[in-house]
C-alpha cells in the first residue's frame, strides 16, 4: 500500500489530474487530498484598484466575491467527484479543505505522513494563485527530496 | 520575465531622467523643454513599470514640473482643470447609478435572455450586450457587471475550467465585446475624451459627442461583425444546448420585478443627458451636461453619495489630470516642435504610412500599458509629427485614441481582460491566439476607415 498526497492550488485542468491519479493510484493505496479554499484574490484586487483598473472598491469586491465563490464551489464539487472515484477504484481517501495561511500545517503533514509521492496542481493565473507560496513550497519540497509531480492547471511540468 | 522587464524599464527611466537633467541642453531645445522631457521619460517609465500606482505617478509628474521650473506652479495646476476631467467625473457618477440601481444588470439580463437555447446565439447575446452597454458606461464597469452573469452561465452549464472551449469563448466574448464597444463613445473609454482634451488644448479644435461617434462607429461595427463571423465559422463550440442557463437567466430577470423608482428616474436623467450631448452641445458643453447629470443622480436620490464613492475610484481623476498636465508640458515648452524638426522631418516615410504605423504602435503599447497612459504618451509625439508632415491633428487624435483602446491580448492591458482572466476559464495563450487575429483585423479595418471613410466625411489626412 502506497500513500500519496494531492494538493490543489488550482481547479483548472482537473481532467488531466484525474487521469494522472487513475494511472498512479492502485486499489488499497491511500490518497490525502488537500484542496485550497481561496478566500480572497489580492492580486486581482490590487490590479483592478490601482494598476490599470481604477474600479471603485464596491465594484472590485463584487468581482472578487464572484471569483472566490466560484473557486469555493469548484473545491467542494471536486472533493465529491474524487470521493466517487475513490469508491469506484477502491483506494482510500482522506480529503480536507485547507486555507492558504495554513501552509505550515501542510508542510508538517507532508513530513509526518511518510508519503511515497506528492502531486501538486498550481496555476499560472496570478490573479487567483499566490506565487510567493508556490516558490516557497517548491523550494521546500526540493529540500526534503520527496518524489513529486508538479502540474500547472493540469499540465505536467516537473523541474 | 515581466518582473525583470519592469525593473529594467524603471531604472532606464530613472537614469535617463538624471542624464537629461544634468547634461547640457540639446541643440534646438530650451532648458525648460529638456527638463520637461526628463519628467516625461520618468513618468512614462513609471507608468509602464507600475512602480507606483498610476495615479501617484501622475501626481509625481505634476509636482516635478513646477519644482524643476518647467512651468509656473499656477499654470501647471490650472492644466489639471481641463473639460475632459470634469466630463469624466460626471460620467463616472452617472455610471455609478447604472451599476448601483441594477439598471445595468437588468438591461444585460434582458438582452442576453433573448438569445434562446442556441450556444452560438448566447455568445452573440453576450457580445452585443457587452458592446451596447459600453456605449453608455465605462467598459471596465460593464465587464464587472457582466462577469457574475457570465460566471453563472458557465456554472449552470457545468463548464469545466480550462477544459471547456465554450467556457473560454464566453469570457473572451464578454471582455472583447466591452473593449470593442468602448471605443465608440466618450462614455465607454474616457481615454477618448482625454485625447480630445489634448487636441483642444493644443490646436483649439474640439470634437463633439456626436462627431466622435460619426468618426469612430465603423471600426467597432465592422470588428463586431467580423468577430461574430469568426465565432460562427472557426470557433469550436463544444456544447449543444444552453437551455439550462437560459432558464436561470429568465428566472433572475423575472426576480428583478418591474422597474424601481430609482431606475425610472435614472432612465429619465440618462435620456436627457444623452439628448443634450447629441443635440444641444452647441448650447451646453458636454462636460457641463455630464456634471449636471451627476448632480441630478444624487439630488433625485437615485443613489446616495456614499454609494457613488464606493463605486468611483477617484484615482482615475488624478491619473487623467496628471496625463493632461505632463503631455501638455511637452507642447508648452516646445519639445514637440523640437522632436518634429529633429526626428520626424528626417524620416522618409509616406505620411499615410506614418499614421498607420502610429496606430499599430499604439495598439501594441496598449497591451502592456494602461490605455490612458498609452494615449498620454503617444499623442504629444503624434502632434510633433502633425507639425512636421502637415497632418490633420484630428486624424492623429483618432488614430491614437481608437487604437489605444483595442487591447485584446493580455490581462494587464485593460480591466475587462483582467476581469475575464480571473475567471480561470482560459489561459493567456487562448487570448493570444484569438486576440492576435482580432488585432490584425482591427488594423486592417482601421486602415480602410482612415483611407476611405474619413475622407468621405470630410476628414482629410493633410491640413
Amino acid at each position: 500500500m502506497k500513500k500519496y498526497m494531492l494538493v490543489l492550488f488550482s481547479y483548472g485542468g482537473l481532467k488531466k489530474i484525474n487521469e494522472h491519479l487513475e494511472k498512479n493510484i492502485k486499489p488499497n493505496d491511500k490518497l490525502l487530498l488537500r484542496a485550497l479554499l481561496v478566500k480572497e484574490a489580492p492580486k486581482l484586487f490590487e490590479h483592478l484598484i490601482s494598476d490599470v483598473g481604477f474600479l471603485g472598491e464596491k465594484v472590485v469586491s463584487d468581482v472578487e466575491n464572484s471569483v472566490v465563490d466560484i473557486y469555493q464551489e469548484n473545491a467542494k464539487d471536486y472533493l465529491d467527484e474524487i470521493a466517487e472515484m475513490a469508491a469506484a477504484r477502491g483506494f482510500k481517501l482522506d480529503k480536507k479543505l485547507i486555507e492558504e495561511q495554513n501552509l505550515e500545517n501542510i508542510k508538517k503533514e507532508i513530513k509526518e505522513s511518510d508519503l511515497d509521492g506528492i502531486f501538486i496542481n498550481f496555476s499560472h493565473n496570478e490573479f487567483v494563485s499566490n506565487q510567493v507560496k508556490e516558490d516557497e513550497l517548491k523550494k521546500w519540497l526540493k529540500k526534503i527530496k520527496l518524489p513529486q509531480d508538479i502540474f500547472y492547471d493540469g499540465e505536467k511540468k516537473n523541474d | 520575465m515581466f518582473k525583470y522587464l519592469k525593473e529594467i524599464v524603471k531604472y532606464t527611466g530613472i537614469i535617463f531622467f538624471i542624464i537629461l537633467l544634468v547634461m547640457p541642453t540639446m541643440t534646438g531645445l530650451n532648458p525648460a523643454g529638456q527638463r520637461a522631457l526628463a519628467v516625461f521619460v520618468l513618468v512614462l517609465s513609471f507608468w509602464v513599470s507600475h512602480v507606483l500606482p498610476l495615479s501617484v505617478t501622475s501626481l509625481l509628474g505634476i509636482a516635478l514640473l513646477p519644482l524643476l521650473n518647467v512651468m509656473t506652479i499656477e499654470y501647471t495646476f490650472s492644466l489639471f482643470g481641463s473639460k475632459a476631467i470634469f466630463f469624466i467625473l460626471g460620467a463616472l457618477i452617472l455610471a455609478s447609478g447604472l451599476y448601483q440601481t441594477g439598471l445595468g444588470s437588468r438591461l444585460a439580463f434582458n438582452i442576453i435572455s433573448f438569445s434562446g437555447k442556441s450556444p452560438l446565439k448566447l455568445l452573440y447575446g453576450i457580445l452585443f450586450t457587452a458592446a451596447f452597454l459600453s456605449l453608455i458606461m465605462p467598459e471596465h464597469a460593464v465587464a464587472a457587471l457582466l462577469f457574475p452573469i457570465v460566471l453563472e452561465i458557465a456554472v449552470s452549464l457545468d463548464l469545466k475550467r480550462l477544459e471547456s472551449n465554450y467556457g473560454k469563448l464566453l469570457f473572451l466574448t464578454m471582455a472583447w465585446g466591452t473593449v470593442i464597444g468602448g471605443i465608440t463613445t466618450y462614455l465607454g473609454g474616457a481615454r477618448n475624451l482625454l485625447a480630445v482634451g489634448l487636441l483642444e488644448k493644443h490646436y483649439r479644435i474640439s470634437i463633439g459627442f456626436f462627431e466622435w461617434i460619426k468618426y469612430s462607429w465603423p471600426i467597432p461595427f465592422l470588428l463586431l461583425i467580423v468577430f461574430a463571423v469568426i465565432i460562427a465559422r472557426f470557433a469550436k463550440i463544444d456544447i449543444e444546448d444552453t437551455s439550462r442557463s437560459l432558464e436561470k437567466l429568465q428566472a433572475e430577470s423575472e426576480a428583478k420585478g418591474s422597474f424601481s423608482k430609482a431606475e425610472k428616474k435614472l432612465v429619465l436623467i440618462l435620456g436627457s443627458v444623452v439628448f443634450s450631448w447629441l443635440f444641444l452641445s452647441n448650447l451646453i458643453n458636454i462636460a457641463v451636461t455630464a456634471l449636471l447629470g451627476g448632480v441630478l443622480v444624487v439630488a433625485l436620490r437615485v443613489v446616495d453619495w456614499q454609494e457613488v464613492e464606493s463605486y468611483v475610484n477617484w484615482g482615475v481623476i488624478l491619473m487623467y489630470g496628471g496625463a493632461v498636465v505632463v503631455a501638455s508640458s511637452l507642447v508648452e515648452t516646445g519639445v514637440t516642435d523640437w522632436m518634429a524638426a529633429r526626428f520626424f522631418s528626417q524620416l522618409e516615410l509616406a505620411p499615410f504610412l506614418f499614421i498607420i504605423l502610429l496606430a499599430i504602435f499604439t495598439s501594441i503599447l496598449t497591451e502592456g500599458v494602461s490605455n490612458v497612459a498609452s494615449v498620454a504618451v503617444i499623442l504629444p509625439l503624434a502632434f510633433s509629427a502633425a507639425e512636421a508632415y502637415n497632418l490633420n491633428p484630428v486624424i492623429l487624435t483618432l488614430s491614437v485614441a481608437l487604437s489605444g483602446g483595442l487591447a485584446f491580448l493580455l490581462p494587464m492591458g485593460t480591466p475587462p481582460n483582467a476581469i475575464a482572466f480571473s475567471s480561470g476559464y482560459y489561459q493567456i495563450k487562448d487570448a493570444l491566439k484569438w486576440g492576435l487575429v482580432l488585432k490584425v483585423i482591427g488594423w486592417l479595418i482601421y486602415i480602410l476607415v482612415a483611407r476611405f471613410y474619413w475622407p468621405l466625411i470630410g476628414l482629410e489626412v493633410f491640413i
